[in-house]
């Protein structure tokens, strides 16, 4: 630790200590990470803030198989947590049904993998934010909240990147 | 009051302090909040722009200047087809926010050597002509900027060739079938339905799939669907999520088998649980406050507001646990309290669309410790 942290360190200590609560961490405004992916290696590309306090959408429903996405704060305490679809599947569209009729067969989707794409993730803003955790999760996640059934398999820092 | 100004001088000083002795790390996130700094002209056609409830935003490529007329015209008619594809999806139609952002191209020949703003082609997959594919970055960023609370996004392309792609953005074409497509993709994205449609040559699943409407148990008393077995169109058919045995979907046909097809009631039911998972059963509260106060003789009025609507929705009332109101979104109460109390709103899904909900997505109960003075 610096001089500089130190002195940080001291100060935070005394405020708390003197206004006797600790020093609420309040959210002010909507964290907007923008992740670029490589075959399944996800890097931040950019990020920002906008003032509103935007509701995050926890992506409870996306499926077993969606990406777990974990917003922590300086010593990698989760924050909060949301799902999102596979940004790398892309499907193609069913014929429509006129067509299919035409041409005398069901149509699949055509599914496509992409092995290089962006994805736009949403949090709320604190001040202590640092870091994104993609998660995996060892079974049927039925409780988002049960930390010890989930592990990073890659960390990326919003101050470092 | 002493302790108030002594504490506000403490911090003061301390954030002084801090500030001139705290180095500021360069590749610190801004901790001032950014303006959105949008090139696009962005039009809520339907909705709310806080954030609250499912928000969807509509852009163009391919369209230039002279064809924003024919954009807007889709998007309105788009937004018309989303919210009348099913009777029930007009009555939900109070989740949505529905977003134009006009995004103006230099071309709209797709082909030509002049890229349109999201560099949309046909046949992305090489071999799949009618799939359409474009700059999913440039898209989201762009997006991202000028309606940064979006939760899904499609792009109109201006073709009249039938095409279009699902996935984290999703597209379509002018062809007047290819609307058909972002109903069907929306169905995956946000209700986490599957194909129900079979292709030759494939396997079916050792696992149960996570999808609603997709089972290797075809088994009906213990089926994911067993609660709609009465439902006349529902039943367990052979065939789904791409194989002709060894899968069963709980219609015989549906909006995730045949685009342009009804929901049917167990799709339904999913889509409907989503919304309210993701937006929950109520956007705001009066008083805001869990425990509120007022003096003895007069009346606090309490309200909900719904995430959905009372056409779908129900508030009832309780007063210490006793029925005071049924069916309203606002409640005065109690001038003749003369001791605190707690009220209590109970807000239920009416629609009729949801059976099962064993998360307790579709219901909330919201309490009021209120004291009287």
């Amino acid at each position: 630790m610096d001089k500089n942290n130190t002195l940080r360190a001291f100060l935070i200590v005394v405020m708390i200590c003197v206004n006797g609560v600790a020093l609420a961490k309040e959210r002010t405004g909507t964290l907007m990470v923008h992740l670029s992916y490589n075959e399944g290696n996800y890097t931040i590309v950019d990020r920002w803030v906008v003032s509103d306090n935007f509701p995050i959408k926890s992506g409870n429903l996306a499926g077993n198989d969606a990406l777990i996405f974990q917003l922590t704060d300086d010593m990698d305490r989760e924050i909060t947590r949301i799902k999102v679809k596979d940004p790398s599947i892309v499907r193609g569209p069913p014929l429509s049904d006129e067509e299919a009729v035409l041409m005398g067969f069901d149509s699949p989707h055509n599914i496509v993998v992409r092995k290089q794409g962006a994805l736009i993730l949403r949090f709320p803003f604190y001040d202590n934010i640092r870091y994104i955790n993609l998660l995996t999760v060892n079974d049927n996640e039925a409780d988002n909240s049960s930390a010890s059934r989930s592990r990073s398999i890659q960390k990326m820092d919003l101050f470092d990147y | 009051m002493k302790g108030i100004i002594l504490n506000l001088l403490v911090c003061t000083f301390s954030a002084l302090f801090l500030a001139s002795c705290v180095e500021v790390d360069s590749t610190d996130p801004d901790p001032t909040p950014t303006p959105t700094t949008s090139q696009y002209n962005v039009e809520t056609i339907s909705g709310r722009t806080d954030g609250k409830g499912l928000d969807l935003v509509i852009a163009g490529d391919a369209f230039t200047e002279r064809d924003l007329g024919s954009f807007k015209t889709a998007v309105k008619e788009f937004a018309e087809y989303l919210s009348n594809y099913e009777p029930m999806l007009a009555k939900q139609s109070k989740a949505w926010n529905i977003h134009r952002v006009d995004v103006i191209s230099d071309t709209s020949d797709l082909d030509s050597s002049t890229d349109t703003a999201f560099e949309s082609f046909y046949n992305c997959d090489g071999h799949t002509r009618r799939m359409i594919c474009l700059d999913e970055s440039k898209v989201q960023v762009e997006m991202a900027k000028a309606v940064p609370q979006y939760d899904f996004i499609i792009v109109i392309v201006n073709s009249t060739e039938y095409g279009g792609a699902g996935g984290v953005v999703a597209t379509f074409s002018m062809n007047s079938y290819a609307k058909e497509i972002a109903i069907h993709e929306l169905g995956h994205l946000l209700a986490n339905l599957g194909d129900e449609y079979s292709v030759g040559g494939q396997s079916a699943p050792y696992s149960e799939p996570d999808y609603p409407n997709i089972t290797i148990n075809n088994n009906p008393t213990t089926v994911k669907w067993r609660h709609w077995l009465n439902d006349p169109y529902v039943d367990l058919y052979e065939g789904g999520m791409y194989t002709e045995t060894g899968v069963w979907r709980p219609t015989n046909d549906s909006f995730m088998r045949t685009l342009g097809q009804p929901f049917y009631p167990v799709n339904l039911e999913a889509w409907s649980l989503a919304l309210y998972s993701e937006i929950g059963t109520y956007y705001s509260k009066m008083p805001r406050s869990s425990s509120p106060s007022h003096r003895a003789g007069t009346e606090l009025e309490f309200s909900v507001e719904l995430s959905l609507g009372s056409q779908v929705q129900r508030v009832n009332w309780y007063v210490n646990e006793v029925l005071y109101q049924e069916n309203s979104t606002s409640f005065r109460c109690c001038s003749t309290a003369t001791g605190d109390y707690q009220v209590r709103a109970e807000v239920s899904d009416i629609s009729g669309a949801i059976v099962s909900d064993p998360n307790n997505y579709s219901s909330s109960s919201i309490a009021w410790n209120v004291s009287v003075n």
